[in-house]
């Protein structure tokens, strides 16, 4: 199981959007949204690109490994 | 070009998700009529052909229904967490129940051993398997439904 992905809730969160409308956005189901932001699914490309167009937010912001930026420092 | 998938609405969890299910249901159904055919070598009959197989069938199905349901993947994302998707759910029982009665009534008092033939003691097994299914796959819509509710309630509040 992957880690949690907090930092699609807190995008969420900045735009006042619920799972069910960044669902209804992207064009996929709510379980979806919230298993890939409890880290239990692991999303494709193509909507990891969709969901970071619904929260103005780009790949690296949402989905690049944090412990690969603390190695990298 | 988009899949047939795509078109019904389906996203990519619950695509996955159902051929993932498929797949093991599937080759579960496979095992399950070698191991009867092995059984009807041995001389053991449990039930009376046709109705072993339809019984394994349904209960296949069933499992099928009831393990997409639980993963949210019987209904496409768009109709998802909406009670106009329990709401259409109700026909398609009704129809299906109809059907199962039509043929419970079709199958009549024959004398066993006829090919094609259902004897009632095979009719009522097959019909209590159908029977569970069913009520089996309305609780968990149920469940499922309200669980999403919840989810959904305690979304907004956060």
């Amino acid at each position: 199981m992957q880690q949690k992905n907090l930092r699609i809730k807190a995008a969420r969160a900045a735009k006042d959007m619920s799972q069910q409308q960044l669902a209804e956005t992207v064009g996929v189901a709510r379980q979806t949204v919230n298993a890939v932001e409890k880290g239990d699914y692991n999303p494709t490309i193509k909507l990891c690109v969709a969901i970071c167009k619904a929260l103005d937010k780009t790949l690296d912001q949402l989905f690049w490994e944090e412990d690969t930026d603390e190695n990298q420092k | 070009m988009k899949t047939k998938s795509e078109r019904q609405g389906f996203d990519e969890m619950q695509r996955r998700g159902r051929d993932r299910i498929g797949n093991q249901l599937f080759a579960l159904l496979y095992f399950l009529l070698m191991c009867n055919s092995l059984l009807h070598h041995y001389g053991v009959k449990w039930l009376e052909a046709p109705a072993d197989s339809m019984v394994l069938a349904t209960a296949c199905m069933g499992v099928y229904i009831i393990r997409l349901i639980m993963m949210g993947a019987y209904l496409p994302a768009r109709v998802q967490d909406t009670r106009k998707s329990l709401i259409a759910m109700i026909p398609v029982f009704i129809f299906a129940f109809i059907l199962a009665g039509f043929l419970a009534k079709m199958a009549g008092p024959r004398t066993p051993g006829d090919s094609g033939a259902l004897s009632a003691r095979d009719n009522s097994i097959l019909m209590i398997t159908l029977i569970v299914c069913w009520v089996v796959s309305i609780v968990v819509l149920a469940v499922k439904w309200r669980q999403s509710k919840r989810h959904s309630a305690e979304d907004e509040e956060d």
